[in-house]
């Protein structure tokens, strides 16, 4: 059970004045479960790169295959079940008259019965956060916090297996985003499902993601564990991103004090290396 | 899909159209379109289209491109040429039924009918090929001039087809993420009959003239906050001038206009 990237390719505008190649020969394999961070200057590919996830983008070449089945035309219905997608934004998408209608459009399309729509939307407004009052009003009463968060309910209720979030916490106040994340990362760990989060914000990653791909010009500069990508604070500046600002705050002690380990990438673990080093000098 | 609407795209060049001043460009293109209808004779639409080949080719813009903008109106072209075929009287060409309908003249004129629209489309999307929308509507707004005596918002109507044109791929791209963000939830448009489809681009339609409406009063602020306030004392940075590049564009304009209708008549 996994997803499998092979040789993935995507050109823009194929042998038009305006050729982009998006995706230059992806390789990758996400295994079931695992909560992914992809990270990535702007433009380096991210966003086509979920897309092809649920068949909305077609391969140039390669192909994608999703717990075994490859990602085709034919099969777009059943796959779009098992990947849901919030794109950036998502509250871009809202259309229906009352939040109720909106949720329960995905879950239509799915031809679920008005009883089991009834209970998964009261379910996941719940989950995300949001009271039962918010159902009946109409999605554009409501502030830029909870229409995001009705955007995100929408695809959560249809109960993907893998979902993927294009900076899901974009533009959003600190409490918005800590509520978003703390949310993501509930569903992670109580449902067990599998998630990709696509971020600017690397102590957002290291919070939450145990594995991260660096994407840089439509190719995977680089992929692995947290630690081990961190470790190259060099190589990811050169392309443009950043380690958190607390390991830079490590390396600037470890020039003074030449024992400190600047590789942790925590408030927590940072302060007890501080502690650690202390005691020691005392 | 979306993509393949090619007209009003712009591609950056050097080329002497590229360089020709945008007012030269109009009323060029203007005689073009104009003298599209005075063909009749095939070995007329022929020299026609090659020359229109010849300045695309000309201007640095891949022919495969401009083919390629021809497909939207495809339809368009494919309908006219099917009411002629059927609507024209004259000699049938056949005496078996259905086929009687059909009549050489009407054959004659469906086909010519199908080369002047995709003539027209090819010559007008060159235009906007090669030149910016800021530079067409300047050049709209400098030719449009005269009519301010006859109390016509000459600035006004200009800007508002430059906001227009400026919007025209901003509305795209959106409608796009759109109908992808609605496609990732399950929605369907490619199935069931006509009603049904109509009513599956709901979900889009609504969020996009959401998003329209945002973008224009967006707009309206920050044009407001630059101290917008129409045409009335308003300079520009980049005055519009002609140069060698008009008197050689018209030149070729006006020595292939007279060979295609000096020959026209010989042959």
């Amino acid at each position: 059970m996994s997803i499998q990237i092979k040789n993935l390719s995507h050109i823009y505008a194929k042998g038009m004045p305006f050729e982009k190649v998006a995706l230059d020969n992806i390789n990758l394999n996400i295994e079931m479960g695992e909560f992914v961070g992809i990270i990535g200057h702007t433009g380096s590919g991210k966003t086509t790169f979920i897309q092809h996830l649920n068949g909305l983008l077609k391969p140039t070449s390669g192909q994608i295959l999703i717990n075994g089945i490859e990602v085709t035309g034919n099969n777009l219905k059943e796959l779009r079940k098992q990947v849901g997608i919030v794109f950036q934004y998502p509250e871009h998408q809202l259309f229906e008259e009352t939040v109720y209608k909106d949720i329960a459009f995905g879950l239509n399309k799915l031809g679920l019965e008005e009883s089991e729509i009834n209970g998964r939307i009261r379910e996941t407004v719940k989950a995300v956060g949001l009271t039962d009052e918010v159902l009946e009003k109409s999605p554009f009463e409501l502030s830029g916090g909870q229409k995001r968060r009705v955007a995100i309910a929408g695809v959560l209720a249809m109960k993907p297996s893998i979902l993927v979030l294009d900076e899901p916490t974009a533009g959003l106040d600190p409490k918005g985003k800590n509520d978003i994340l703390r949310l993501i990362s509930k569903l992670h760990k109580d449902s067990g499902i599998t998630i990709l989060l696509v971020t600017h914000n690397m102590e957002d990653i290291v919070r939450l993601a145990s594995k991260i791909v660096v994407m840089n010009k439509g190719a995977v500069a680089m992929s692995g564990s947290t630690r081990e990508v961190f470790k190259n604070a060099q190589e990811l500046e050169r392309i443009g991103l950043s380690v958190p600002q607390i390991t830079y705050f490590l390396m600037k002690l470890k020039e003074i004090v030449p024992e400190v380990d600047a590789s942790l990438l925590t408030l927590q673990e940072a302060k007890e290396e501080i502690i650690k080093i202390l005691n020691k000098y005392q | 899909m979306i993509k393949d609407i090619t007209i009003g795209q712009y591609i950056p060049g050097d080329s002497l159209v590229h360089k020709a001043d945008p007012r030269t460009k109009i009323i060029l293109t203007l005689a073009y379109l104009i003298l599209i209808f005075m063909l009749n004779t095939y070995f007329g639409f022929l020299m026609y289209g090659l020359f229109t080949i010849l300045i695309t080719v000309g201007s640095n813009i891949p022919v495969k491109y401009t083919l390629k903008g021809l497909k939207p109106v495809l339809f368009i072209v494919i309908f006219t040429v099917v009411i002629n075929i059927f609507t024209v009287s004259g000699t049938p060409i056949s005496d078996l039924p259905v086929l009687n309908r059909i009549t050489y003249e009407g054959i004659d004129l469906s086909v010519k009918m199908a080369l002047r629209l995709m003539l027209l489309i090819m010559g007008a999307s060159l235009l906007t090929f090669t030149t910016t929308p800021i530079a067409l509507t300047d050049g709209i707004e400098k030719l449009m001039k005269p009519l301010n005596r006859f109390n016509v918002p000459v600035h006004e109507i200009a800007m508002m087809m430059a906001i227009a044109l400026r919007f025209i791929p901003t509305i795209l791209e959106e409608t796009e993420k759109i109908i992808k963000a609605q496609a990732a939830r399950g929605a369907d448009f490619d199935t069931g009959n006509l009603m049904q489809r109509a009513k599956s681009f709901i979900p889009v339609l609504v969020p996009l003239f959401i998003s329209a409406f945002r973008r224009a009063d967006d707009l309206a602020t920050a044009m407001e906050a630059r101290c917008y306030r129409g045409s009335v004392g308003r300079t520009r940075m980049k005055q519009l001038r002609f140069s060698s590049s008009d008197i050689i564009v018209t030149a070729i304009m006006i020595l292939f206009a007279s060979l295609v209708f000096g020959l026209q008549l010989v042959i």
